[in-house]
């Protein structure tokens, strides 16, 4: 039962891992993108509407990360061209992604609210050799499907990218003094342009993973804010990779958590439903009051009456 | 093998626009090769932005710019960079979080294959640079944790790294304490024996006449003469800077300090932002119909003692008393107590630069136009216009923003607002800072009234020229510690400097002092 809990704590919290990693680059390049679930929904649709048309995976999940690039080229079409506000931008890219997808999902698919159908094609679970033979860890970490491996094989991979190449540092160094970066020759537009466009392909992964590999389905709003769960996770942990993902997976646990208690305890669920949530709130009070004891008693008057 | 040119950069004929404004008229001036060459003028007088054209910051509107013999335009600092120009900016640039190999590599990186940086070649090239160089920075501290005279090497070292030839220094000594300016000058010197080119911009007479080869003066955007630094003068400088002669001292009687103490901070501590000791057990009095001024390089815990004046920050330990009136974390209340306040941060703390002029001199006199939850608009705006004639604030209208004024007009905004309230107690922090030497003289000569009047005024300065033309008396501050308390006629720059740099102890007179102005409350 626990190793079960713990295999769909992997498998809920990836779209979380991806979502955060494509968060967590235009985080540390000094941008607020708040349109992940965006992203991820026009992915999540794309994915599964191509899968249906082609039966190829590889063409749907490459598809679905196209359409979410696309979203996040028009964010940074209107945030940096246009220098409309990051969060108004934001905004409405999710809006016009949820319209969309649900226009869509009716003029395409001809369906209203849910699309679903036998012909779409399954990922296969994989087996990891030596590591399924292990007992408990065996069950809990082999047996998922390839984009789970992906998301996770990403957390490295972000993490050498952000602190041991040049872009790197030219990312981090953006975020944190543009001026700086400025002074130093840095095409200070370009990285931001790059890391969100590699945010869109980050989204995108996740918004297939979760039409095509969570579930088999898609639904509008399928998304459930998980773009936002990503975003507290990357707040809490500072945008640093490593416990990003940590963050992320435990708020995938959380959810876990919740599908699995009204099962084994009886309590309502809908109450229970409510746990990821709660966590995600617990930790930004976490990371408030972590940035209140930074702004302490002593701190100087910021203009808000304490 | 041709040889360099004399002239490594010639500008000439450049003109720059900001929509109607002409900041820059026909701008000529040649660099020669191994000179320090200063660029002198007020602020505003288009010295930063004439720079900035060259650095590539800036495109220009008209005329020519040679580099080494060869035209050049650039669209970017990186090609400005790539073509031996650096720049050293009056703010900062560097990424405080990161270490000094990080920034000073940034944009021109070693490689070590698959993008990866090659952090020990990092760390040696910068260990070697800044050997030759002697300036010695431990490569893998961080930049953020390092004083401000140490920052500006690593912003020196950055352009070195890049093979530059010519060095733009924008106000570099504007942070620096005495000794700090010195050695940046042996810097500079050095600099230029070994062949590259210094550009110097300041408003600082004394540095000019102390460092370069050659003076251009800007004024109003236009370059009017350039000298050999040979027989020259400060006034003659200044003269050109101003386009009349300008007083470099404001005139005052003596001060008759009184006893009655209006400002009185006893053993205060406080913290800074990251919850280090800024103020540390800081003790002085500040009696009425004196001038005291508080003298140190930026950071050493003036901002964080200004601020529990004010009421902005709590203090951890100790009192602050404002004519008498036990002062607290409210800045309404100290106000009410009798304090008038001038930040140094006009933009933030001092004014709405996007409210209107009249809005920013009613405002902290509403008690004065309020009625009931309205306002009296007409009796306001009759008061605000009074006092832009009275304060001579240049440019302004009732009901324009005050940020479209320039910084010496603003200044002058804050202090109409603050004087002419009912408070005996007047804080100026850094009140010329970004002013022009028209309006510096203006607003010295209204804080001397404000001392004559009986007032006490208490000035926070990193510029010793202003501490020395306004104080009766110099604090001098030094990590969270008064560590001087000077008579000003009896004392010099050269030795405020020396304690504003730690390199002498309090003598045991000055605590006997602090302890005796205390005495005099009780």
């Amino acid at each position: 039962m626990d190793a079960d809990l713990a295999f769909s704590a992997i498998r809920i919290s990836t779209p979380l891992i991806f979502a955060a990693m494509g968060g967590l680059l235009t985080y540390q390049a000094g941008m607020l993108n708040i349109a992940l679930d965006g992203f991820m929904i026009v992915a999540a649709f794309a994915a599964i509407a191509i899968a249906y048309a082609t039966g190829s995976l590889t063409i749907a999940v490459a598809g679905g990360v196209a359409c979410a690039v696309v979203m996040a080229g028009l964010l940074a079409l209107f945030n940096l061209r246009f220098r409309a506000h990051i969060f108004i931008a934001g905004v409405a890219v999710t809006f016009l992604a949820y319209g969309l997808t649900a226009l869509l999902l009716r003029g395409i698919l001809g369906e209203e609210g849910v699309f679903s159908s036998n012909t779409i094609p399954n990922f296969p679970p994989i087996a990891i050799p030596f590591i399924k033979d292990i007992p408990v860890l065996g069950r809990v970490l082999s047996g998922h499907t390839l984009l789970v491996y992906v998301a996770y094989l990403c957390v490295p991979v972000v993490a050498w990218s952000l602190y041991r190449t040049r872009w790197g540092l030219r990312v981090r160094v953006v975020g944190e003094a543009e001026d700086a970066a400025l002074a130093a020759g840095i095409r200070v537009e370009r990285i931001k342009v790059q890391t969100m466009l590699l945010s869109g392909v980050f989204c995108g992964l996740a918004g297939a993973y979760l039409s095509l590999g969570y579930v088999s389905l898609f639904a509008n709003k399928m998304t459930n804010e998980r773009g936002l769960i990503a975003l507290a996770a990357i707040f809490f942990a500072k945008g640093r990779p490593y416990p990003t993902a940590l963050v992320a997976l435990l708020f995938g646990t959380a959810t876990a958590l919740s599908v699995r208690l009204p099962q084994m305890t009886g309590a309502a669920p809908q109450l229970l439903q409510l746990i990821p949530y709660v966590v995600t709130v617990l930790a930004l009070i976490v990371v408030g009051l972590r940035n209140a004891r930074g702004r302490n008693r002593h701190g100087a008057w910021k203009f808000d009456v304490t | 093998m041709s040889e360099t040119p004399l002239d490594v950069v010639s500008i000439s004929g450049v003109v720059k626009r900001f929509g109607d404004f002409t900041a820059i008229h026909d701008a000529s001036l040649t660099v020669r090769r191994g000179e320090v060459h200063a660029i002198v003028g007020e602020n505003g007088a288009g010295k930063s932005t004439l720079m900035n054209i060259l650095y590539g910051l800036l495109p220009r509107d008209a005329g020519t710019i040679e580099l080494f013999g060869r035209p050049v335009t650039f669209s970017g600092p990186a090609e400005a960079i790539a073509a031996g120009v650096g720049m050293v900016h009056q703010h900062f640039k560097l990424a405080p979080s990161f270490t000094v190999a990080d920034n000073i590599i940034l944009g021109s990186e070693p490689l070590a294959g698959y993008g990866r940086i090659d952090r020990a070649r990092a760390e040696r090239d910068t260990a070697a640079i800044s050997r030759r160089f002697g300036l010695d920075l431990d490569p893998r501290a961080v930049v953020g944790a390092l004083p401000v005279g140490l920052r500006q090497r690593v912003e020196i070292l950055k352009t070195l790294y890049r093979e530059a030839q010519i060095l733009i220094l924008d106000e570099p000594t504007a942070v620096l304490t005495p000794q700090e300016t010195r050695e940046l000058f042996a810097t500079m010197r050095t600099l230029a024996e070994s062949g590259h080119s210094i550009v110097f911009i300041t408003h600082k007479l004394r540095e000019v006449l102390a460092v370069s080869n050659r003076i251009s003066v800007m004024r109003q955007g236009r370059i009017v003469a350039t000298l050999d630094n040979e027989g020259v003068t400060a006034q003659e400088i200044a003269g050109l800077m101003v386009g009349r002669s300008v007083l470099l001292r404001v005139k005052k009687a003596k001060a008759e300090a009184r006893d009655e103490v209006l400002l009185k901070v006893d053993g205060l501590e406080a913290r800074g932002e990251r919850g280090e000791a800024a103020v540390d057990g800081l003790s002085f009095a500040v009696r009425s119909g004196e001038i005291v001024g508080l003298a140190g390089v930026q950071g050493n815990g003036q901002d964080e003692l200004v601020e529990c004046i004010a009421g902005l920050r709590r203090p951890v330990a100790g009192s602050v008393e404002i004519c008498g009136t036990k002062a607290v974390a409210d800045p309404r209340r100290n106000r009410a107590a009798g304090l008038a306040y001038v930040p140094a941060d006009r933009g933030g703390v001092g004014l709405s630069l996007a409210s209107g002029i009249w809005e920013n001199l009613t405002v902290g006199h509403i008690e004065e136009f309020g009625r009931g939850p309205f306002l009296a608009i007409k009796a306001a705006r009759a008061r605000a216009a009074e006092l832009i004639r009275r304060f001579d604030v240049r440019g302004a209208t009732l009901d324009k923003p005050a940020g479209s004024l320039s910084g010496g007009n603003q200044q002058k905004v804050q202090i109409a607002r603050e004087l002419t309230r009912d408070a005996r107690l007047v804080i100026a922090e850094q009140p010329s800072q970004g002013v022009d030497i028209g309006a510096i003289e203006s607003i010295h000569r209204t804080l001397v009234e404000m001392r004559d009047a009986g007032r006490a005024v208490f000035v926070v300065s990193a510029d010793l020229d202003e501490i020395f033309s306004l104080s009766d008396r110099i604090l001098v501050i030094y990590r969270g510690r008064i560590v001087a308390d000077l008579v000003a006629s009896e004392t010099d720059p050269e030795t405020v400097g020396r304690y504003m740099g730690g390199l002498e102890e309090a003598p045991p007179a000055a605590a006997a002092s602090v302890s005796e102005a205390a005495d005099h409350v009780h």
